[in-house]
Order: structure tokens, then C-alpha cells, then sequence
């Protein structure tokens, strides 16, 4: 815990940091699926790269999930693979 | 077997011209004995990186229920075709009975509400 709080990159997700469960297990979690953008946008970084799991607390099944869905994304050109 | 497909064209094209394109794939699925269960049409959208030098695009996205054969064709036709861009084909349990998140009449609802 103490490393990933030093970890100043990841300023932005601190909000997530705080919450101990996976935010995409559960009932009310949305559904990864490579055509919710928004969804995928917030688990990538500005340059368009996956977030890890130990930043977003992200369950290993889920994780999973969303690089397949990510990587969809990508091919079909709906997320950049590389961005300025 | 159920299989979700999405496919992408030129945004070079007139969207009449998108529209037969995308048609005339479905006539061949058809034909080739599959069902049309969903179609979604997300409209001119503008691609992430450049594919053969377009930087919008068209795209469709069908349900169906056919043959796994029916689109080992489609590979092949996209290095031949210079305005059919992209086409993604996966597995899917379940038909969902909402629109995606990215069909276009959806799209604009959100925009009114704003």
C-alpha cells in the first residue's frame, strides 16, 4: 500500500486507491464490453496505455476482461494505441 | 453459432455508398443460410490512428447466426477492397436486446439531453 501511495504518476486514480473492492464485480458494476469507450477510457492512461490492476483494484477475472476489451477497441480503431 | 461482427468503411464514401456496402454483406450472409438477428449502425465516426490513410470511418455492427465458414471470405476481401477498412468477428453467448453504447441513435439522445 505504501508503495503505491508514493507512486505520484498515478495521481489521478487515487480516488480508486481508496476503494478496497473490485469496482467491476458486483451487481450494480457495469459490463466490460469493447464498445463502452467511456468505461474503457477511464482504466487506460492519457497515452492510452492499460491501467494495472493493483492501481485500479481491478479482480483478476476482470482485468482480463477489459485487456481483451481494450485490445478490440484498439484493432477497430475506437482507442488510440499510442497517443500525444 | 452466434457471432457479433462489426465492420468499418471508408468515411471517403458517400453514406448512401456505406449503406449498400453494408447491405450487400448481410445479402451474402443471407444467402449463405444466416440470420440477421441485430443491426446497429453507429454512423461516421472518427478513427483513433489512420487506416490506409482514412481518418473517418464507417461502421456497422450486425448480430446473426450462421455457419462459421460464412466469414472466412471476409479477411481475403478486405486486403482487396481499398474502402473496407476493418471487420471484427467474435463469439458471443447471448444476443442483448438494447442498443450498444455507440449506435447512433443513441448517441443522440444523450446529445439532447445535454
Amino acid at each position: 500500500m505504501r508503495k503505491q501511495m508514493k507512486n505520484k504518476a498515478f495521481d489521478n486514480t487515487s480516488r480508486m486507491l481508496l476503494n478496497k473492492s473490485c469496482p467491476l464485480s458486483g451487481k450494480d458494476a457495469p459490463k466490460v464490453d469493447y464498445k463502452n469507450i467511456n468505461l474503457l477510457k477511464r482504466y487506460t492512461t492519457e497515452k492510452g496505455k492499460i491501467l494495472p490492476s493493483r492501481v485500479t483494484q481491478v479482480s483478476t477475472k476482470k482485468q482480463k476482461e477489459l485487456s481483451q476489451a481494450v485490445k478490440r477497441a484498439r484493432f477497430l480503431a475506437l482507442l488510440p494505441y499510442v497517443s500525444n | 453459432m452466434l457471432y457479433e461482427s462489426v465492420f468499418v468503411f471508408s468515411g471517403q464514401l458517400s453514406p448512401k455508398l456505406a449503406d449498400d456496402k453494408f447491405n450487400e454483406i448481410i445479402e451474402q450472409i443471407k444467402k449463405t443460410g444466416g440470420k440477421i438477428l441485430k443491426k446497429e449502425n453507429w454512423g461516421l465516426r472518427t478513427l483513433s490512428y489512420k487506416i490506409k490513410k482514412n481518418s473517418k470511418g464507417y461502421y456497422f455492427m450486425i448480430n446473426s447466426e450462421c455457419e462459421p465458414q460464412t466469414f472466412s471470405k471476409f479477411d481475403q476481401k478486405i486486403k482487396q477492397d481499398e474502402e473496407f477498412l476493418r471487420f471484427l468477428n467474435i463469439k458471443i453467448k447471448n444476443v442483448e436486446k438494447e442498443l450498444s453504447f455507440l449506435d447512433e441513435s443513441r448517441s443522440n439522445e444523450k446529445t439532447n439531453e445535454k
